[in-house]
């Protein structure tokens, strides 16, 4: 438990945030949250074939969990730090969810 | 009657009732939601289940499979609660959970926690009379490799209360918990946290040799638990929890007889 040695500044963590078609972005916070890490973890270095299947899991997983997600158009990969006692975000990557078709945002 | 006079005359046969029929009613609790988590197919991200004790390969478990298992794990603790069949059925829930457990172990609240379930229920099939002492050994023991891994990577600066910092930040920066915040912006109260916290996993192993002090040092660890389920949504206290039960049960017995 907590066995590494690390500072807070140091600490970047990777989610995935929803967009709809209004452009507004919500954080996905599945109620099996360790999905997130798990896929958001995978996507970073990921090849466009493995980043098509991680975009065909999260669309499986949302399915599941709302049922309709039309109101879901992308999926945005945000980068989050500690800075200066609160969090920050930066997006790293842009998925589109209706399809194979992704937008790389560096 | 019969319980009452489990208080005084067999703590070992206490702790295991009490051990096995809380596990049992955590699985009724949880089991939908296990059930659910299964159903969005784990190891399309995570990949299939480790290998059992890293040698042997488990089978890909079909739903009526993964159902079938539960619920005989259940019913199996529930024997073992109300002592029908015991060495049968402590022998079905250890064949059940190896069935069950590997394909949700991502779950949040399985991953590592579910560890001492088939040490203990080993324990009470072939080792009854030192049930006790060997699920008290198998909790120190958890607890020192975590101390010894912290003095390991970083030594005693482990204690210093960064560390702890990062990962209350780290928590934070996935689920945004007020109280989490809370902690990491009081520097000092992290450096006492983290300084208690790897002296009590040290030192655990004196729980081990006297009910008293394992009773201060088992009270430490629930609110240690309680803390880290508040503030990193990190719950040891559902399956792991009841393990802490075999430092109480020889207080209880005492106080009863």
């Amino acid at each position: 438990m907590f066995c590494g040695y690390k500072q807070a500044q140091d600490v970047v963590v990777l989610c995935l945030a929803l967009e709809s078609f209004d452009g507004s972005l919500r954080w996905w916070n599945p109620h099996f949250y360790r999905y997130v890490d798990g896929i958001s973890g995978a996507l970073v270095n990921a090849t466009d074939e493995k980043i098509a299947l991680c975009v065909d899991q999260v669309r499986r997983l949302l399915q599941l969990e709302y049922g309709d997600i039309s109101w879901c158009t992308a999926l945005r990969l945000v980068e989050r730090r500690w800075v200066n006692g609160a969090a920050q975000d930066r997006v790293v990557k842009a998925f589109t969810l209706n399809g194979i078709s992704l937008a790389a945002k560096q | 009657m019969a319980f009452l006079s489990l208080l005084s005359s067999d703590p070992a046969r206490l702790f295991l009732v009490v051990y096995c029929g809380t596990i049992a009613l955590q699985m009724l609790v949880h089991f939908r939601d296990q059930l659910n988590f299964f159903r969005t197919e784990p190891y399309q991200i995570y990949g299939g289940p480790p290998r059992l004790l890293g040698i042997f390969p488990l089978p890909h478990v079909r739903e009526s499979l993964f159902l079938w298992a539960g619920i005989l794990f259940i019913i199996s603790l529930a024997a073992v609660t109300f002592n029908f069949a015991m060495q049968p059925a402590l022998a079905l829930a250890v064949v059940s959970f190896v069935i069950y457990f590997p394909p949700i172990l991502p779950l949040a609240y399985i991953q590592r926690k579910v560890n001492l379930i088939p040490i203990v229920l080993a324990a009470a099939l072939l080792a009854p009379s030192d049930l006790l002492p060997l699920t008290r050994l198998a909790v120190a023991l958890v607890y020192l490799s975590a101390g010894v891994e912290k003095l390991r990577t970083a030594g005693f600066r482990w204690a210093d209360g960064e560390s702890l910092r990062a990962y209350l930040v780290e928590n934070y920066l996935f689920h945004s918990r007020p109280q989490t915040v809370f902690l990491i912006e009081r520097r000092g109260l992290c450096t006492l946290l983290s300084t208690v916290v790897l002296f009590w996993e040290l030192s655990f192993w004196l729980a081990i040799l006297s009910p008293s002090v394992a009773l201060i040092y088992a009270m430490f660890g629930l609110l240690f638990h309680s803390g880290t389920s508040l503030t990193m949504r990190i719950h040891y206290w559902i399956y792991f929890g009841p393990a802490y039960f075999a430092f109480f049960v020889p207080f209880l017995t005492r106080h009863a007889s």
